[in-house]
């Protein structure tokens, strides 16, 4: 206890939780990897550990993996954007309520990050239907003739894992704007700056960072997401993650799937990390 | 035999050097006071004595028996934080009885000497109150009875005061001093105000930079500091740059004034202190002359700012419910031969 | 004080309607009375809620989800403290790679996760079973576990410890006396936020659960992927209000904003 500096405890603290990540996390990543480059019997449903690139070759080259793999990171650029475009602004207008507003909106805005998946994307499957909320609504309006249903769409899709994932932007941006001096604002007020320059000048590069890790949570989500692009998209809306099961569970190709996995883990790490590199960059220079 | 040693100790962090061989004898019973800037190593020292660090050298002895290496646990010494570190979720009482339990002390015996100690530091009707519910003083107490209630060989107290505001802090140090002196307990308190460590201390040790600059009685310290860091930081003083005339006078600005400076070369550069309140303000007579700047009121005293052909002066004088000396007038200074302390050369300090 | 303005105000309400909307659609639902699904919805029963209880299978896959949450966030949580304290009181060169270590299960996809545990188990011979789902659990909520108690180590002040000590305590009973009573709301929060996560968790747990170790999320996943009715509506809206009563025990605890940023 006395100077932190005795060597062994810390290891001796940590090795319960090192070994069982060793052992249920390191070994299970180390197999399926081994396991992409292992071959698929489709006559006997078995597999052989003949290690080959097989795999990997068919996922790079096959056009159907292009599109879903295509079809995944655009709808998770495009989730990104949408949670950008409406978490930022949310935040701000959270941070800026008076209590108990703010602690209540709070509340109802990042509450849903603890409800189930399931039961969000349910919400929206009902109000996605031909005899759902939406459809009724428009037609209600006038703003359509007959039933509309947005089950099975791109657009379906994306409005609902924006809902799903949209806590995470505001909670990414609320803490940052938590960090943020209130007086400055008021201070470059005072210096004669209208209200949208201030925002734009003082308040923007501030959150910044906060923007920045909600998108990387966001994206990075968004392209592993199951659950709610196999209930809203379905078979027409195929993604990785949907894909990887039926390798898994219908088609009983494991090596395929593992491969598909593996090129999943490895696409989004790049796409984050370059992001993330560009950004230090671009940020970098503004804090110069 | 001394009491408690320290010798030679050192603590280095990484190529930082925070103490810096330090070497120090306290018999039983003794108010030492460690006085520094911040920064200088106090902190430091007294966590090594308590064994919250390990020294990168030396060594520490308490009534011949070696404790360097012995944990904090096993050392016995009390304790007081600058943060008070009460432990938040216990009582009061709880928090002083602490220290017994660990000693295995009795339940009976335990309620009684936290009885005892809440007494002494006047918080026997606060016995069930949470640190959090208890004021700044007050926790400073319990801090103080956690500590004094295992009746340590040694009480260590780190800035115990700083935190109390202005008024609370004297009564405080008042009371700290009388229950030391009842109990009789070998204290080290460490402090960067000056008026506290004269006040409270039986010597002081004055840090600067990891080093033990002068140990000495808080008289002595004051009277004869060893150098101009001292003189500075002990007191406020008058800093006079000149050169030895003779080895009973230094030149000043070309004004002659009479000082010890015996064992000094004729002709060395050096720096002689003299205390504000030693300079005795008169009607303009013959003698050093000089005018006065501003007159700042203190309730008992007058502090002086003077323009002397010495160059910039301070000096104080007590409050007599006379007008004092209006801002431009011509005074005449004086000051007993004694009191001109010619400073030992040194390397570094400006 | 600023306010919002009026466009401020607009978009909020938006923004709240979005967030509300699919959770009251399926509330509404729930409560119809007819036998199948239409929005809006006239009149109230009870009906659909009563028929869960027909439904064997969603009773036993709560349970199960009950007992795999409370199994696998006491394993996290007693594993994660010892951890916690390493990290959040020692400097030691690695310490950066351990806490990257226990917080990657976050930065790796749940369905990478899923077919690794599934092909794990299945060689080492624990597929299906309640051990093998706990344990894959376990690394699943670890994250959480680990930065909520994190939190709290870091913040608690170590001079108290320090007085402990010097009052004569042995580093055991520094521990119990003072650092884990201080520390323990962030072990409740932590397990609680663990306890909900795994009770969710649907893309991981697809892979590993076996009819035997089924969880309510992956039951109630099957269920919709052949039809959506009333009947899952009514267990939705059962599993919010039960979150909701977490989530409100959650805030109190520890303040729902810097729970969740724990989960961000
Ligand atoms: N753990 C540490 N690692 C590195 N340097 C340290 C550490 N602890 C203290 N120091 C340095 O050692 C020097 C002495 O610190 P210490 O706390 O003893 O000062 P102090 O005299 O008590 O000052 P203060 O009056 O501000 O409390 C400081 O310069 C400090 O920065
Ligand atoms: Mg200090």
């Amino acid at each position: 206890m006395a100077d932190g500096s005795r060597d062994n405890a810390p290891w001796f603290l940590s090795a319960p939780g090192l070994a069982l990540f060793a052992a249920l996390l390191g070994a299970p990543l180390v197999l399926t990897v081994m396991l992409s480059f292992y071959q698929f019997d489709y006559s006997t449903g078995g597999i052989q550990p003949a290690f080959s690139f097989t795999n990997y070759l068919d996922v790079l080259s096959d056009s159907y993996f292009h599109k879903i793999f295509g079809r995944t990171f655009g709808v998770a650029l495009l989730v990104t954007v949408v949670c950008i475009l409406i978490g930022v602004p949310e935040a701000y207008v959270l941070n800026r309520m008076r209590n108990p507003w703010k602690s209540i909106f709070l509340l109802i805005v990042i509450g849903p990050l603890l409800i189930s998946v399931i039961v969000r994307t349910l919400g929206w499957a009902l109000l996605f239907g031909s005899q759902g909320g939406i459809s009724t609504a428009l037609q209600w309006l006038g703003l359509a003739d007959g039933p509309v249903s947005l089950m099975f769409t791109m657009t379906g899709m994306t409005i609902a894992l924006v809902h799903v994932l949209v806590p995470f932007m505001v909670l990414a941006v609320w803490a940052s704007l938590q960090r943020l001096d209130p007086q400055v604002e008021d201070a470059a007020l005072s210096l004669g700056a209208s209200q949208m320059t201030v925002l734009r000048r003082i308040v923007l590069p501030q959150v910044m960072p906060g923007i920045l890790s909600g998108s990387m949570i966001v994206f990075s989500l968004t392209a592993s997401a199951f659950a709610t692009p196999s209930i809203i998209g379905g078979r027409r809306m195929k993604v990785v993650a949907t894909t990887a099961y039926d390798e898994y569970l219908s088609t009983l190709n494991w090596p395929l799937g593992a491969a598909i996995a593996i090129v999943l883990l490895v696409a989004t790490a790049v796409i984050i990390m370059s992001y993330n590199r560009l950004i230090e960059r671009r940020y970098a220079r503004v804090f110069e | 035999m001394a009491f408690l040693k320290l010798i030679n100790l050192t603590k280095r962090f990484g190529d930082f050097v925070a103490v810096n061989d330090l070497s120090l004898d306290i018999e039983k019973g003794e108010f030492i006071s460690l006085l520094g800037p911040s920064g200088c190593g106090k902190t430091t020292t007294l966590q090594m004595i308590a064994g919250l660090h390990d020294p990168s050298g030396g060594s520490i002895e308490l009534e011949g028996r070696d404790l360097t290496h012995v944990p904090p646990n096993k050392r016995g010494l009390g304790i007081v934080f600058q943060s008070y570190a009460l432990f938040p979720h216990l009582t009061a009482a709880e928090n002083i009885a602490f220290g017994l339990e660990m000693r295995g002390v009795g339940r009976a015996e335990r309620d009684q000497r936290v009885a005892r100690a809440l007494d002494q530091v006047h918080l026997a009707s606060f016995a069930d109150r949470h640190p959090k519910a208890l004021s700044g003083g007050q926790r400073q107490r319990v801090a103080l009875a956690r500590a004094l209630v295992i009746e340590p060989p040694v009480l260590l107290l780190d800035e115990p005061l700083s935190n109390l505001d202005a008024k609370l802090r004297e009564e405080m140090q008042l009371e700290l001093r009388i229950l030391q002196q009842n109990i009789g307990v070998t204290t080290i308190l460490v402090t960067h105000d000056q008026s506290e460590a004269l006040s409270m201390s039986d010597r002081i040790v004055v840090m600067d930079r990891g080093r033990a600059i002068q140990i000495d009685t808080p008289l002595a310290m004051y009277e004869a500091p060893g150098n101009a860091f001292v003189s500075g930081f002990v007191g406020k003083t008058n800093l006079l740059a000149g050169e030895v005339t003779t080895t009973r006078a230094i030149t000043v600005n070309g004004v002659k004034l009479a000082a010890n400076a015996s064992g000094l070369s004729k002709g060395a550069a050096v720096r002689a202190s003299l205390r504000p309140e030693k300079i005795v303000l008169g009607k303009p007579a013959s003698g050093l002359k000089g005018k006065v700047g501003a007159a700042v009121f203190h309730g008992s005293h007058w502090l002086y700012t003077l323009d002397t052909p010495l160059g910039d002066l301070i000096a104080v004088a007590p409050n007599t419910g006379e007008p004092p000396f209006k801002s431009g007038a011509s005074v005449s200074l004086s000051w007993p031969d004694n009191a001109l302390r010619v400073l030992p050369a040194e390397s570094s300090d400006g | 004080m600023r306010r919002n303005g009026l466009v401020s105000l607009v978009f909020h309400t938006l923004f709240i309607a979005f967030i509300l909307a699919p959770l009251l659609a399926v509330i509404a639902v729930s409560f119809t009375g007819k036998g199948y699904l239409s929005l809006p919805t006239d009149g109230l029963s009870l009906r659909w809620f009563r028929t869960i209880l027909d439904y064997p299978g969603f009773i036993d896959a709560f349970w199960m989800s009950l007992y795999l949450g409370t199994a696998a966030s006491t394993i996290a949580v007693s594993v994660a403290v010892p951890a916690a304290i390493a990290i959040g009181r020692y400097e030691f060169t690695g310490r950066e790679a351990v806490t990257a270590v226990f917080l990657s299960p976050l930065m790796i996809p749940s369905v990478v996760l899923g077919v690794s545990f599934l092909r794990f188990f299945n060689q080492i011979g624990l597929s299906g079973t309640f051990i093998g789902i706990t344990l894959a659990h376990v690394i699943m909520v670890m994250p959480y576990a680990i930065r909520l108690v994190l939190a709290s180590v870091t913040g608690m002040p170590r001079d108290a410890e320090q007085a402990a000590a010097t009052l004569g305590a042995s580093n055991w009973t520094v521990f119990r006396r003072i650092t884990l009573p201080l520390i323990l709301p962030g072990i409740a929060g932590g397990w609680l936020l663990a306890f909900i996560t795994s009770f969710d968790e649907v893309t991981m747990s697809i892979f590993v659960a076996s009819p035997e170790t089924m969880t309510l999320p992956v039951r109630m996943y099957h269920h919709i992927a052949q039809t959506i009715d009333p009947l899952i509506a009514a267990i939705s809206t059962l599993l919010m209000v039960g979150t909701v009563a977490l989530l409100v025990l959650l805030d109190r605890l520890y303040g729902l904003d810097r729970v969740l940023v724990g989960k961000g």
